[in-house]
């Protein structure tokens, strides 16, 4: 029998196993097979283990995403964050108490122990259960925030993108400091256990950056962190929910093993000119839709665009079934069945 | 001395370059010459901020290059407001904000640059805001439209509670909802009740136009 674990890594060195592997992403709905609210399951290391285990006990996914929320790393300097009690935490930055204020304020970042900092500790913590529970027959994959993502979430992404313009200098010292910090947060989760770091580069986006900011201001910083996840034996992955991503710039400075992705990257009109065009170059995860399939859709809805991306993606490997970013927190369970579901019903066609 | 012609052009490459100090200088040559300041404002500084609008709609700006244009309009209309002849009629007041639970505010922003390019009096009220604010700032200014904005699924639906609270204190249809975001639908935009719905910046301008002439 084949093992999750191993159809994941067939899919990713562009083979075919059994069938294509299938992650959605379960991170903040995974809480509610015990029925915790959000609040307490994002400040309870152990109760997020526990729910993503279970979850996948129920939903039957390949592999384990261990994204908490956004605003992990930008508290591990003292950023404030909001716990909503069914929702997504939220850095208070984007209401109205960000730690930096000013642009002064960039220079003041300083090196913090990611160990012991405040919620990158947890997600260690979450990492070493989950990895040592499941980590023999399953997936696990860690996840960080990049430096220009986690420094957004401590000014607003609309002043960070004025500062960099008119205090480059500055931006670019707080950028250093804190990529220091994710790369130890990167090598704390690779020595408790997962398989594969996913680094969330949302910035390399047509809608956000363009590609020489985004080569200034995150890719020259970050590039060490994949490097760092190589040395270790462990895979890096991408993941970039934007529109329009630049595949070419995110190639450039990680050369991942696999990109998650939401929308078709930029110059890519459809699933099979993606195939056509960077299929070779990297294993694609993704795309099923968040919000129209996902959350609005039935369950009927989730395997026809399931099929659809398997019969456009799948052929030769290179392939995973993915939610294009977490799955709703909200949407039915059944859902992410739905795509597993999917996968077992269209495999891989024997040549 | 430059020429009207000269300034104006000046004003709109200013903002495009999102250039401050020259489109300061820009503005202040206006006031000078005694350029019509209404005509400054709509044919130079806000003309400029819908090529960039356009520019971003294309794929052929971001949010840096937007960022900087939009503080070069605005610090432009601040000089250039004082010297508006009559007190101008806009063309409405919208109250706009993104929904209680969201905090993405790009889109809204961007959208209310817009407004403001086309002289619409816009009240923002930032994001992540409750349904009551929405309709106590419409009573309080007295507003034409409410404008919302929701990239988050698990919000959206709360747009819904506003128009409802709108109807009970008797505001609708007097005061007209046009609502936007990413997973936002012409179908969605019907179902809660709303008056518009636009999928980008520059047509939401058209949709409010519209809705203002009761079209
Ligand atoms: C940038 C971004 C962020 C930034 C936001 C920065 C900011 N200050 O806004 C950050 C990193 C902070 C962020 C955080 C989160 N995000 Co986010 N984010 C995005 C992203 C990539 C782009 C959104 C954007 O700005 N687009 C560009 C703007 C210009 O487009 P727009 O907003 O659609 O606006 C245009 C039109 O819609 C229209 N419009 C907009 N508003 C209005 C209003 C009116 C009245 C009208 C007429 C028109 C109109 O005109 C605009 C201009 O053309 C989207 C994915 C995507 N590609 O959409 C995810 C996305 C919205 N985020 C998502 C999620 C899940 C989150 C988080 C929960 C992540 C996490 N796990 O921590 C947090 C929580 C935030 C919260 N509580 O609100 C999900 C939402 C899924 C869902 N359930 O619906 C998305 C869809 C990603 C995905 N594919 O799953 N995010």
């Amino acid at each position: 029998m084949v093992t999750s674990l191993e159809r994941i890594v067939a899919a990713l060195t562009m083979q075919e196993a059994d069938r294509v592997p299938a992650g959605p992403l379960v991170c903040g709905a995974a809480r509610r097979v015990y029925g915790i609210t959000y609040d307490k399951a994002a400040r309870n290391p152990e109760l997020w283990a526990r729910s993503l285990i279970q979850s996948q006990k129920m939903i039957g996914h390949d592999g384990f995403l261990l994204l908490v929320d956004l605003s992990v790393e930008c508290a591990a300097w003292g950023q404030s964050v909001d716990y909503p009690i069914e929702s997504t935490p939220i850095t208070k930055a984007l209401k109205g108490d960000p730690l930096i204020k000013t642009t002064e304020d960039y220079e003041k970042l300083e090196y913090v122990d990611a160990r012991k900092a405040n919620r990158m500790k947890d997600v260690i913590k979450i990492a070493e259960i989950v990895a040592k529970e499941k980590g023999k027959e399953l997936g696990v994959m860690g996840f960080v925030y990049g430096p220009a993502g986690t420094l957004s979430m401590m000014r607003g992404l609309d002043k960070m993108s004025i500062d960099l313009k008119r205090n480059p200098s500055a931006v670019k010292k707080a950028l250093k400091v804190i990529n220091d910090v994710l790369l130890d947060y990167t090598v704390a989760q690779m020595e408790a256990g997962v398989h594969a770091i996913v680094l969330d580069v949302l910035f390399a986006s047509k809608f956000i950056w363009s590609r020489s900011v985004y080569d200034e201001f995150e890719g020259q910083f970050c590039t060490k962190i994949a490097d760092e996840v190589r040395k270790h034996n462990c895979v890096v992955i991408l993941h970039n929910c934007g529109q329009a991503t630049y595949f070419d710039t995110m190639i450039k400075w990680y050369k991942p093993t696999g990109i998650s992705i939401h929308y078709l990257p930029d110059g890519v009109t459809s699933l099979q000119d993606l195939k056509e065009k960077w299929g070779k170059q990297t294993a694609i995860l993704g795309l099923m839709d968040c919000p129209k399939t996902l959350y609005m859709g039935t369950e009927e809805d989730v395997i026809r665009e399931a099929k659809a991306q398997i019969e456009a993606l799948a052929p030769g490997g290179g392939f995973l079934l993915c939610s294009g970013c977490e799955f709703p927190p909200n949407a039915s369970l059944l859902n992410a069945r739905a795509m597993v579901e999917a996968c077992k019903m269209f495999p891989y066609k024997k040549s | 001395m430059a020429t009207k012609e000269e300034i104006l052009a000046g004003l709109a490459k200013a903002v495009i370059d999102g250039d401050v100090d020259t489109a300061k200088k820009w503005a202040q040559a206006a006031i000078d010459s005694n350029i019509d300041a209404f005509e400054a404002l709509t044919k130079g500084c806000q003309q400029g901020m819908k090529v960039m609008g356009d520019r971003y709609s294309a794929g052929e700006a971001y949010i840096p290059e937007i960022m900087l244009s939009a503080d070069a309009m605005y610090t432009t209309m601040d000089m250039l407001r004082p010297h508006l002849k009559a007190k101008a009629v806009a063309p409405g007041t919208i109250v706009m904000g993104v929904i209680e639970g969201d905090v993405h505010d790009i889109g809204k922003n961007i959208v209310k640059m817009m407004l403001e390019a086309s002289s619409v009096n816009v009240v923002d009220l930032g994001r992540d805001v409750p349904i009551a604010a929405f309709v106590d700032k419409v009573k309080e200014v007295n507003a034409n439209a409410i404008g919302m904005s929701s990239l988050m699924t698990t919000c959206m639906f709360k747009m819904k509670d506003v128009v409802d609270m709108l109807v009970e204190q008797g505001l609708k249809p007097k005061v007209k909802v046009m609502v936007g975001g990413a997973p936002i639908s012409e179908e969605f935009a019907k179902s809660v009740g709303a008056d518009g719905y636009a999928p980008d910046a520059a047509e939401a301008v058209k949709v409010f136009e519209k809705l203002m002439r009761g079209a």
